[in-house]
């Protein structure tokens, strides 16, 4: 289940890929890490509030993050959520599973190409 | 700057989300919305734009809480620390659990010494529950224990009720029995194992052949005995060993079916190894190995298999399924009368009686004192679960006033008392349990002390016993029914107290409480003098067996114990009778006497004060024609000359046992004073005769010896007669060796000497009389040892008590006390304050103690030696104790009071 992504899961298991190897470095606030998909995905991938928190909790249920509080002097206080090692080792086979995936369809569609 | 909340929470509301949950999501969201719309302002859109857009986030109305609804209600959460009413019960329960170590993991000092403390409580309780759970309460580790029965003889000019069986009765019953499906017998037997020099004497039942089988229980190894093969005598010399034996005498060889041991002097083949939990029917007894009856050459039972008139045979039966005791009860009966029909001389006055095996523990006469002697300790041992519990309530009640602000805070925010009251429980029945585990571990410990013990006592009593104390599930219910109970009894009180606070007084009024108004600590007080009185009560217990111990020690047995070597010899066992043994107690005693250091040897049958007891009826000539009155029950011992000699016993008139008393010579008998007085009062009892009521003859009374104590310490004089060995009796004799030096060149000549005399009959317990006698200071040792250590235990539990209520008092009093001191009150004006509080508690505690330490002692009086049981020195020496014990305990504070600095303490708080 962690390392194959159903057809229904397919979209909620990308993102839960894309938020584990966005928090992977450092922890983020919620914000930042909506702001990042964005950016990074070159504006075609984005998560609203609506869709982006009740992802982060349920990732923070299953162990997989853990969020924090944080204070930081000048600011007001934000939440921060860093990967569990639980979630590093989710994160390591998913990113497996979805390589493996891609490569599988790449060879499909170049066979079919050449 | 807009304000994001209200929309946030009214897209949660149908959530209906616990309040910190909430507040914590609409916190989350509103700053990412806030982020947001700071970027698009920035990003040059109007305020109005740009706040559309962040709310656009939320996307439509119900979207982000039917998001929100799959992950939140899968885990959903109540806030800690209002404890408000919760729906759900187990969640309640859990968060409880967590609050609860949480507050016991902040103040690591108080739960270190309140576990500590009910771990000495319940520890206490739970280990004699184990050694009771052994005796009285586990079932026999046989197969279905339901379905056996205990079968008696009951004769109405019999002393006990449950007698055993006649061998050929039994058979009778066996054979004739419809409603049973089985039915065995067994009698418990002493016998000499490997009677090469030294023989070891080992604890081993003679068994019917179906004894086994009878009860479902399968050797660990090899076989047992097979069904009918007791029918003809001295043809099945096999032997079953206990598992511990196995263990301990024959180093769990694996190889031992089919080897050789020597039992009394005949050789038997191991067939099998008993189960490791099996040790017989009797509770407390531990056979080493079960032998055929059908060897009863070997067991020497003293009474044929085919004697109808000796009855000696414990029974027990298998009911067939289906069939009620009483039916059993019925067939046996009428088997019985038609034994006695047909055997009138033997049988004709003999009932039988059926007893279902779980309510025999040892057999049915002692059962009832092993009861109520169970209840009895663990009503002391329980006392130490009070004394531990009232610390504890104590504690906590000063803890509650510590934590009235948190408490009231909590109420503010919306707790019901219910819930408060569940929570404080909660912390409560936690240290319970970890005083409980503790507990049990200490029980464990206990447990194998008790099990050495046990097994020590070997060289004291000649049986070998063994209580297989384990933790079963009874000690576990157990332990938890303690741990509740404990829970209830301390914990109860402060939480109530803790939660009935009234909301305005206590968040307004803190301060009222250092004022240290004293009915405020009323309940504290309560349980100060209830410590103090229990702890008294199980001082003056302690101080008590203490006491009597050391007089037990020091009493006057009537004769010299030191510097005597004993060794025991059992020519009955090889079949030799009195008159064969004569020659071999003559060579053994005449080597004896030669040997370097040995000063006189003497020879009896029974010696004093190890319990072996031997009564006998005899009367005055001239009165031994009335029948009933001048009869009497009098002790007795065969001894052989220079027993008076060796042992040190005054001979007062007349002459010792010497070479003019032969088995062919007139009967002759020494007696002691009170059996002359008895019988001759102001007389001179020298020349004159007595009968004893088996002899046709009259015995003549050569010698008048001192009083001495024969079978307890505590006993009043006592009639005794001393008959001449080679004139009566068993030719099993204990051999005594007065000496000077070293014992050990003794035994082992005396080893020696045997061995070349006779090497088949066995030698055994070569040991020192007071090694021999110390038996009889068993019960006052024990006794000792179980009140000290109670008395001990809550004598500490009572001063930390004590100590830390007369801290807290005093601790609320600092305001008080400065106030005082800042008008002139001295520093020793405050200690004696502060140390008077603590004296007029104990002093309270004291007087209740004695009362009640008045009325409970004497149920020890018939264990006591020497002392009474409402001894004053006992009571107010330990009075005095306890109540020096106390000011120490209140001094520690009341120091502290002392120092205190009226400038600090008026500020305080």
């Amino acid at each position: 289940m962690e390392s194959t992504l159903s057809k229904t899961e397919w979209k909620r298991g990308s993102a839960e890929l894309l938020i584990l190897s966005l928090v992977e470095a450092r922890p983020r606030h919620g914000y930042e890490i909506s702001k990042l998909i964005e950016q990074r995905s070159g504006g075609t991938v984005r998560f609203h509030v609506a869709s982006l928190y009740p992802m982060l909790y349920r990732l923070e249920r299953r162990g997989w993050l853990h969020g924090r509080w944080v204070e930081k002097s000048g600011q007001r206080r934000r939440r921060y959520y860093r990967v569990t090692r639980q979630g590093r080792r989710v994160l390591a086979s998913q990113l497996r599973g979805w390589r493996e995936f891609v490569a599988g369809i790449n060879r499909i569609t170049e066979a079919e190409n050449a | 700057m807009p304000e994001w909340k209200p929309e946030i929470l009214r897209r949660l509301a149908p959530l209906k989300l616990p309040a910190t949950r909430e507040a914590e999501i609409v916190d989350e969201i509103a700053q990412h919305l806030e982020d947001r719309y700071q970027e698009l302002l920035a990003s040059g859109q109007n305020e109005d734009a740009a706040y559309h857009t962040s709310l656009d986030e939320l996307e439509d109305e119900d979207f982000f809480a039917r998001n929100l609804r799959r992950v939140e209600t899968e885990f959903h959460c109540e806030p800690i620390a209002p404890g408000k009413a919760s729906k759900k019960f187990f969640e309640g329960t859990l968060q409880d659990v967590r609050y609860a170590v949480r507050m016991l993991r902040k103040s690591p000092g108080f739960t270190a010494v309140a576990v500590l403390t009910l771990a000495l409580g319940i520890g206490a309780n739970t280990a004699l529950f184990s050694v009771i759970n052994a005796v009285l309460f586990r079932p026999l580790p046989v197969a279905a224990p339901h379905e056996l029965i205990d079968v008696y003889n009951s004769s109405p000019d019999e002393m006990l009720s449950h007698l055993p069986l006649a061998y050929p009765d039994y058979a009778d019953f066996r054979d004739n029995s419809k409603t049973l499906s089985g039915l065995l017998g067994f009698a418990p037997n002493a016998l000499a194992l490997d009677p090469n020099g030294e023989s070891e004497m080992v604890t081993a039942e003679g068994v019917t052949s179906n004894y086994f089988d009878v009860l479902g229980v399968q050797p660990v190894l090899g076989r047992s005995f097979e069904a009918r093969q007791d029918v003809v005598s001295g043809t099945y010399p096999v032997v079953v060993l206990s598992y511990n034996s196995w263990r301990r005498k024959f180093n769990a060889d694996p190889a031992i079916i089919g080897s050789t041991i020597r039992l009394n002097g005949n050789i038997l083949t191991v067939i099998g190894v008993a189960p490791p939990n099996f040790s017989g029917l009797i509770r407390g007894l531990d056979p080493e190995m079960w032998i055929p009856l059908s060897m009863e050459s070997i067991l020497h039972l003293g009474d044929p298999l085919a004697d109808r008139g000796s009855q000696w045979l414990f029974v027990t039966g298998r009911l067939r399924p289906g069939v009620s005791a009483s039916q059993a009860q019925a067939e046996l009966e009428s088997i019985a009368d038609g034994l006695a029909l047909q055997y009138p001389k033997s049988n004709k006055d003999r009932t039988v009686v059926i007893l279902p095996a779980s309510q025999v523990k040892i057999i049915p006469e002692v059962d009832g004192a092993m009861y109520a002697t169970s209840f009895v300790l663990l009503g002391f041992v329980g006392l130490i679960l009070l004394i531990a519990c009232a610390n504890l309530a104590g504690m906590l009640l000063a803890r509650a006033s510590a934590r009235r602000r948190e408490i009231a805070v909590r109420l503010a925010m919306g707790a019901s008392r219910t819930r408060l009251i569940r929570q404080l429980l909660t912390e409560s029945l936690l240290l319970s349990l970890l005083g409980g585990s503790l507990g049990l571990m200490l029980t464990i410990a206990f447990d194998r002390l008790v099990s050495q013990a046990l097994q020590g006592l070997r060289l004291v009593i000649p049986v070998q016993v063994g209580l297989g104390l384990t933790l079963d599930y009874r000690v576990f219910v157990f332990t938890l029914i303690a741990v509740s109970g404990a829970t209830l009894l301390f914990g109860l009180v402060p939480a109530f107290k803790a939660s009935g606070l009234t909301l305005s007084s206590t968040l307004k009024e803190e301060a009222a409480s250092a004022g240290g108004s004293r009915s405020k600590h009323g309940t504290l007080k309560v349980l100060v003098v209830g410590q103090v009185a229990v702890s008294l009560l199980l001082l003056i217990c302690a101080g008590l067996s203490i006491r009597s111990m050391r007089n037990a020690f020091r009493v006057d047995p009537g004769f010299n114990p030191n510097d005597v070597a004993t060794a025991s010899f059992y020519p009955s066992y090889i079949g030799m009778n009195a008159a064969q043994s004569v020659a071999f107690y003559k060579s053994l005693s005449d080597r004896a006497q030669v040997l370097p250091g040995v000063r006189s040897v003497a020879l009896a049958e029974r010696l004093p004060l190890t319990f072996v007891i031997q009564v006998t009826s005899c009367a005055p000539q001239g009165k031994d024609a009335d029948e009933a009155k001048s009869w009497q029950d009098v002790d007795r011992s065969n001894v052989g000359p220079e027993y008076s000699q060796t042992m040190q016993i005054p001979v007062l008139r007349g002459r010792e046992f010497d070479e003019r008393d032969t088995a062919s010579s007139t009967a002759v008998v020494i007696v002691n004073e009170a059996l002359a007085s008895l019988f001759w009062p102001g007389q001179d009892p020298i020349g004159r005769r007595i009968r004893f009521r088996q002899d046709k003859d009259y015995s003549e009374v050569v010698g008048v010896v001192r009083n001495g104590k024969y079978r307890t310490l505590g006993e009043q004089p006592r009639p005794f007669v001393y008959r001449a060995a080679v004139q009566h009796g068993s030719p099993d004799l204990t051999m005594l060796i007065r000496f000077t030096g070293d014992s050990r060149p003794v035994f082992s000549a005396v080893r020696e000497d045997a061995r070349q005399l006779d090497s088949r009959i066995p030698v055994m317990q070569l040991q020192s009389l007071e090694d021999k006698i110390s038996v009889s200071l068993l019960l006052p040792q024990i006794g000792a040892t179980f009140f000290g250590l109670l008395g001990m235990l809550g004598l500490v539990l009572a001063s930390v008590g004590l100590y830390g209520v007369i801290a807290y008092t005093a601790s609320q009093r600092t305001h008080e006390i400065g106030i005082r001191m800042a008008l002139g009150a001295k520093p020793l004006e405050i200690l004696r304050l502060v140390l008077r509080q603590g004296l007029v508690l104990a002093l309270v505690g004291v007087a209740v103690g004695l009362a009640t330490a008045l009325a409970v002692t004497r149920v020890l009086s018939t264990m006591l030696y020497g002392i009474s049981a409402t001894d004053a020195v006992t009571f107010v020496g330990i009075s005095l104790f306890l109540l020096f014990v106390t000011m120490m305990a209140s001094y520690i504070p009341a120091r502290r009071a002392m120092r205190v600095d009226p400038m600090v303490a008026l500020r305080y708080e």
